[in-house]
């Protein structure tokens, strides 16, 4: 299959996938209201539930997904590891962390852009840490541990923050908003989170060429005329600010830059240039569907999309794991 | 012809200054063995010149200093195969090769003809074409070695420097490398490659460099370099030298006490 069959197909899915994201929920409207409501206001209930409801829905299941297949394409290039994605190198939860600050000091409430900006610098400062405890030649195990520290780290300080939290309400606010979701989101969210979502897709896709020159390793790629600082830095800004706005606005959805990047790497040839636009429509087509789904499996329950990616993610890892254990030991 | 000439390149890596004062120059046409124990600074000297280590000194390419070349035209300049052959990813045969066109390739643009023309040349060269379409696991060590050196010559460049090339090859895959890095030298290109295998750097090197405690210690034809005293002072070897119709053949005896 051509590079390019490869793109429209996925492009199409995720048009699909996006469409019947706006025509599923509980609402039940038909077809005709559906778009009627999305498009002019005659009946006021379809145009609520379709412009204030299902499309933000849809347009950040779409742009989240898209940041992380993206970033875990980059992550994974720029490690040469495919064990790497900003879930388990600890990233998601440190800008859960950040939010989660935001929220409980009531700075997100005095200043909106508190939210994605202190996510945003949580995700910074997970990316600086792995960087300074695994040094610039990572191995798979040192990187992993880092990721696990991290994690546990950001985990500790957002338990302490839910256990110091004056009311309980707002501790289960948090505890649901961390579970990671798509409900209840609104227009006010994409504008909030798509000007650093769609910066740091700008400084990823910049990557290509020195993700591709990297598989040869670092010094190679530096004698080809890869600046290796340039492209650390758009690795680490980037995922920064992409998945930093993911998660300030739908919290941490473990696993999908995971599995994306592996599962599309053998159709494009693994060739990590190829793979990056690949798996943002990946993810987005990921996103789409699990959000769906958490509509489907348990209408008026409200699953949460981090819960349903962990499920299915979770195994799929154990299962890499197994698969690379020879390289990994 | 090109000239590569150093000046004074001295490498500190923490404490430890690994590459003292080291001067040489070498034109093109030449096929440098780059001999001496290990820990030597033989890899060191190689990344000093490319550029890849902090490094007080000159580094000259027909008079122009390297620091002032921007990365894509350095890459256009000077080559480097690695000693370690790890590839991250499972890439075809001839996708590592392209890889090599990195440093001529225009901003958002693929490879164009002359760079794919450039490919087949050097997968020639190399004789990796018919492994073309292979993934990289599925070859054995020679070939992935072949290819890697394909991938370098791919990088069309007047300086080709090879950290070790020859290691973990068997015997004729050996040869056919060392045959690959002498024809780029005959066609005027500066060959630099470190060697542990001294009949090799004897027999197919027009120059040695011998590096003892990041100094040379010896530097000429192969006959020059590679004598009893020299192989007892800087490898602690009593070695086996003879001059046979096929050059200088040196075969390693057992270790001396150092004085």
């Amino acid at each position: 299959m051509s590079h390019r069959s490869l793109l429209a197909i996925l492009g199409s899915v995720v048009a699909a996938l996006f469409l019947a994201s706006l025509l599923v929920g509980p609402a039940g409207l038909d077809l005709a209201t559906s778009i009627g409501g999305l498009f002019n206001g005659d009946n006021e209930a379809a145009r609520l539930v379709m412009q204030e409801i299902r499309l933000p829905r849809a347009i950040l299941g779409l742009m989240i997904g898209a940041t992380l297949g993206l970033s875990g394409a980059v992550l994974q290039g720029y490690l040469r590891n495919p064990l790497a994605d900003p879930g388990v190198l600890g990233i998601s939860s440190s800008a859960s962390f950040g939010a989660v600050i935001a929220i409980y000091t009531g700075l997100s409430a005095a200043f909106s852009l508190a939210l994605p900006l202190m996510a945003m610098a949580g995700a910074v400062g997970a990316v600086v840490l792995i960087q300074l405890l695994s040094g610039a030649y990572a191995g798979t195990l040192t990187l992993i541990l880092s990721g696990v520290a991290i994690t546990s780290l950001a985990g500790a300080m957002t338990s302490l923050a839910l256990n110091l939290s004056p009311n309980p309400f707002a501790a289960l606010e948090i505890l649901f908003w961390m579970l990671g979701s798509l409900a209840d989101r609104s227009m006010l969210h994409v504008w909030m989170s798509a000007p650093f979502m769609v910066a740091g897709w700008v400084m990823l896709l910049a990557l290509g060429r020195a993700l591709d020159a990297l598989t040869l390793g670092r010094d190679v790629a530096s004698s080809m005329g890869i600046r290796l600082a340039r492209t650390q830095w758009l690795a680490v800004l980037g995922t920064a600010a992409s998945v930093g706005a993911a998660t300030a606005v739908a919290g941490a959805i473990s696993f999908v830059g995971l599995i994306v990047p592996h599962m599309l790497r053998p159709l494009v040839g693994a060739q990590p240039s190829r793979l990056l636009t690949a798996s943002a429509l990946g993810g987005a087509a990921l996103i789409l569907a699990s959000d769906i789904a958490t509509r489907i499996i348990a209408p008026g329950r409200d699953l949460k999309l981090g819960v349903l990616t962990a499920i299915v993610g979770a195994p799929f890892f154990l299962w890499l794991v197994i698969k690379n254990r020879r390289n990994v030991l | 012809m090109t000239m590569l000439t150093v000046e004074a390149l001295s490498v500190t890596l923490g404490t430890r200054q690994i590459l003292r004062d080291v001067s040489l120059s070498i034109r093109g046409g030449e096929l440098i063995g780059l001999i001496g124990p290990n820990g030597a600074g033989k890899s060191t000297l190689i990344k000093g010149i490319l550029g890849l280590l902090p490094a007080s000194g000159n580094v000259l390419i027909d008079g122009q200093p390297v620091t002032s070349l921007e990365g894509a035209e350095r890459a256009r300049q000077m080559s480097y195969l690695p000693q370690d052959r790890d590839v991250a990813w499972q890439l075809t045969a001839a996708k590592v090769v392209e890889l090599g066109r990195t440093p001529y390739l225009q901003p958002m643009r693929g490879p164009t003809e002359i760079d794919a023309a450039k490919v087949a040349e050097a997968m020639g060269e190399a004789d990796v074409l018919p492994l073309r379409d292979r993934p990289l696991s599925e070859l054995s060590g020679g070939e992935r070695a072949r290819v890697l050196i394909a991938r370098a010559l791919a990088q069309d460049t007047p300086v080709f420097l090879a950290d070790e090339p020859t290691a973990g090859l068997d015997p004729a895959h050996q040869i056919s490398l060392m045959r690959v890095l002498s024809q780029l030298a005959q066609r005027g290109r500066i060959v630099v490659a470190s060697l542990h295998e001294l009949s090799l750097a004897a027999r197919w090197c027009t120059r040695l460099i011998l590096l003892d405690g990041g100094s040379i210690a010896a530097d000429g034809a192969p006959e020059v370099v590679l004598t009893e005293q020299n192989l007892a002072a800087v490898y602690g070897i009593s070695a086996y030298l003879r001059h046979g119709e096929n050059g200088l053949i040196v075969q390693p005896l057992d270790t001396i006490a150092m004085a």
